[in-house]
């Protein structure tokens, strides 16, 4: 069935995900270097896989050269018409799909090279406009069409960034598709993505999924955050006033009011507490994110005027609850310590280092001299922790 | 791969407690919140300086101002105390301190000097003194950097470096096309820029701090390009620049082709191919119709080239 499946082999993947699997042991210390050695030695493999600089120029070089490449096709047979152009699209990209699979796949062993990304979404990029053209009825079908084309691709070429972008693809089908009944469209949305994530769980636990198990933590991830967002009051708010053409300028309050103002406040403890229980670090890192997005939307419509002041309390929080529970979880708690214990893929300290000097500031700029503000040193906050 | 470790122990790679400590990790435990709680903290610090320092600075008087700065200078001190006192003797190679805080002990004071020289500044009126304490941050920065082997903090030294000669040494700005600043200053970039990458040069020849090399040449080639390419645009002696551009980056590709150093490689190869572009742009040639073939297939052949070379650069 998987043979059937991916492009790859699976021998091959496999053992490369051992592979990436056991430098993050060796990275946290759990077997040493000798045994580091022969066990990749064991599960050799000639997939090209290259680094995350190296990918990220051969994918914008392949966007870039393939682009020029279609445009110079089209110039040279430019007096066909628009189903002329859908025809040379499908094919254009039908061969570019082809070419990532035959080719640079089965023959040249890639596997996230940037190439192949770039192959493929250009590829079915192509073939949605070749078979779409310009429809002007029915817009729900192009996220739907999209949605379907990345979904394939992303359980084909084992690509998680498909995956990723298929989810909003989705949603947008489904809004377009319900827009009739709009008005129900959040509880759709939380049910809808309560049952996606409930799925994905079930089939997470059954330790078949092989390769798909980062496809499993982004299904999850985006389910626990299309459901907050459903039910999110700012969200909720604003996209009545935009889809339903709501007058709330009145000091009215939209219908459900508090429903949604309680669903926004208590999912994301929900998230929290319930991560704390089953012990999911997914549900963890989410129930960040919606606990920050739940402070700004309450701050919104509740502000008591002076951010400056609740800034302050949340910073000394923050700062304080980390200090503790670093403290508390210097030994193993419940299940929850403080160490590293697999490396991260994402661990370098010069990517770090430059993160770090850009978000914090120290850069003073003495010609536009923007040095007013007297405290402004502590620019944007970007996601960086890791110092 | 969660079932990975029962495969390892099956073919004799791990050891019995190799595979109960695995085992524990991959049934989920035993869960590590290293990132979550270092994310916590530095949203943390972050909301509480700024929020405090902005409160500081609207609420109070005359008064207030001085006691606030020598706040400001307690903080650096005990900072500063805490960290000396926490610190392994100076060393030439990685020092790895074994304390949780560290870094950001001395992240945190390095902030904490900035801002005192800041508020300073503005206090005191004392615009005309701008450089000179760019400057003095720097100094500071980059012997602190060295001092406690933080490569943060010496990015900072670095930006520091560049302000005080009135540039904005930030990557991110550039590529949120914030470059007018850089276009004055072209050549004190292509000097400046060429300064890093000496010292990076040196200090790694001499073997002092061999892991800072990395951004001393990440500054110096940003530097160095951004304002060759920017001389070249805006110069009247187009030509030339691009010429010359072309040469030294050329000799760029031939050097980090040969130490494997894959993201300066990109720089010059990104550089020289712009340059190379431009100059065809300035020739009398037909560019819409050479561009049609030039661009698919210039920039098709150098994917070609790199994947059949990628071996060359898959050693880390």
């Amino acid at each position: 069935m998987i043979r059937k499946l991916i492009a790859y082999k699976p021998e091959e993947l496999h053992n490369h995900f051992v592979s990436i699997e056991i430098k993050r042991w060796f990275e946290g210390g759990m077997v040493d270097e000798p045994r580091f050695n022969q066990i990749r030695e064991v599960y050799k493999n000639d997939l090209f896989v290259p680094n995350m600089i190296m990918r990220l120029v051969l994918f914008v070089g392949t966007f870039i050269g393939v682009s020029f490449l279609f445009g110079l096709i089209a110039v040279s047979s430019y007096d066909m018409g628009l189903e002329g152009v859908r025809v040379l699209c499908g094919l254009f990209g039908v061969t570019l799909l082809l070419f990532t699979e035959k080719i640079l796949i089965q023959n040249m062993h890639h596997y996230k090279s940037g190439v192949t990304e770039g192959g493929c979404y250009l590829g079915i990029g192509f073939i949605i406009f070749s078979l779409l053209g310009e429809l002007k009825s029915q817009e729900w079908i192009y996220p739907a069409l999209t949605t379907l084309m990345l979904v394939i691709i992303s359980v084909r070429y084992v690509d998680s960034i498909s995956l990723a972008v298929a989810f909003p693809s989705f949603l947008l089908t489904i809004a377009q598709l319900l827009l009739e009944i709009v008005w129900l469209m959040p509880f759709i949305t939380i049910v809808l993505f309560s049952t996606i994530y409930y799925l994905a769980s079930i089939t997470d636990r059954n330790n078949e999924i092989g390769f798909w198990r980062d496809h499993m933590a982004i299904i999850k991830t985006f389910s626990l955050l299309f459901v907050y967002f459903g039910g999110n009051y700012f969200v909720v708010r604003e996209m009545s006033v935009e889809m339903m053409d709501i007058d709330l300028s009145d000091g009215s309050d939209i219908s459900f009011a508090w429903f949604f103002y309680a669903f926004t406040a208590l999912v994301p403890i929900g998230y929290l507490v319930w991560g704390i229980k089953i012990k999911s670090i997914l549900l963890l890192r989410v129930s960040l994110i919606t606990l920050a997005i739940t402070v700004f939307t309450l701050k919104y419509y509740f502000s008591l005027g002076h951010p400056e002041v609740s800034i302050t309390i949340a910073g000394a929080f923050l700062t304080v609850g980390a200090i503790i529970l670093m403290k508390y979880l210097k030994k193993e708690r419940k299940g929850f310590i403080r160490e590293k214990l697999l490396s991260n893929k994402w661990n370098n300290s010069n990517l770090t280092a430059t993160i770090v000097s850009q978000t914090l500031g120290g850069h003073v700029d003495t010609k536009d001299n923007q040095l007013q503000s007297g405290n402004g040193e502590f620019g944007g906050g970007g996601a960086s922790s890791k110092y | 791969m969660d079932k990975l470790q029962n495969e390892l122990y099956q073919k004799g790679l791990i050891n019995q407690d190799q595979y109960a400590q695995l085992e524990k990790i991959k049934n989920n435990q035993v869960i590590s919140v290293y990132y979550e709680l270092r994310i916590i903290l530095y949203l943390g610090v972050m909301l509480f300086t700024g929020g405090a320092g902005y409160i500081a600075y609207e609420n109070i008087g005359e008064f207030g101002h001085i006691s606030f700065m020598l706040f400001l200078l307690l903080g650096i001190g005990v900072g500063g105390y805490y960290i000396q006192k926490k610190s392994y003797p100076f060393s030439n190679d990685i020092v790895m301190v074994d304390h949780i805080y560290f870094d950001y002990a001395v992240l945190l004071v390095a902030l904490l000097i900035v801002t005192f020289l800041t508020y300073a500044q503005v206090y005191f009126e004392i615009e005309s003194l701008v450089t000179t304490s760019s400057f003095l941050t720097a100094v500071l920065f980059v012997s602190m950097a060295y001092r406690y082997d933080h490569r943060g903090v010496l990015s900072m030294g670095i930006t520091a470096l560049a302000a005080a000669f009135g540039l904005t040494a930030s990557p991110v700005n550039w590529a949120m096309g914030n470059v007018e600043n850089v276009f004055d200053w072209y050549l004190v970039a292509v000097i400046l820029g060429l300064l890093l990458l000496g010292i990076g040069r040196y200090t790694d020849k001499r073997g002092v701090k061999k892991h800072f090399k990395f951004t001393y040449y990440h500054f110096g080639f940003l530097l160095f390009y951004m304002g060759g390419m920017t001389l070249m645009f805006d110069s009247s002696f187009e030509e030339v620049t691009a010429l010359l551009l072309i040469l030294i980056t050329g000799g760029m590709l031939f050097i980090t082709w040969k130490h494997k150093e894959f993201l300066f490689f990109v720089y010059s190869g990104i550089t020289g191919y712009i340059a190379m572009s431009y100059l065809f742009l300035l020739t009398d040639l037909d560019f819409l119709m050479f561009g049609l073939y030039y661009f698919p297939f210039s920039i098709i052949g150098m994917i070609v080239f790199l994947v059949k070379n990628r071996k060359h650069f898959s050693n880390d």
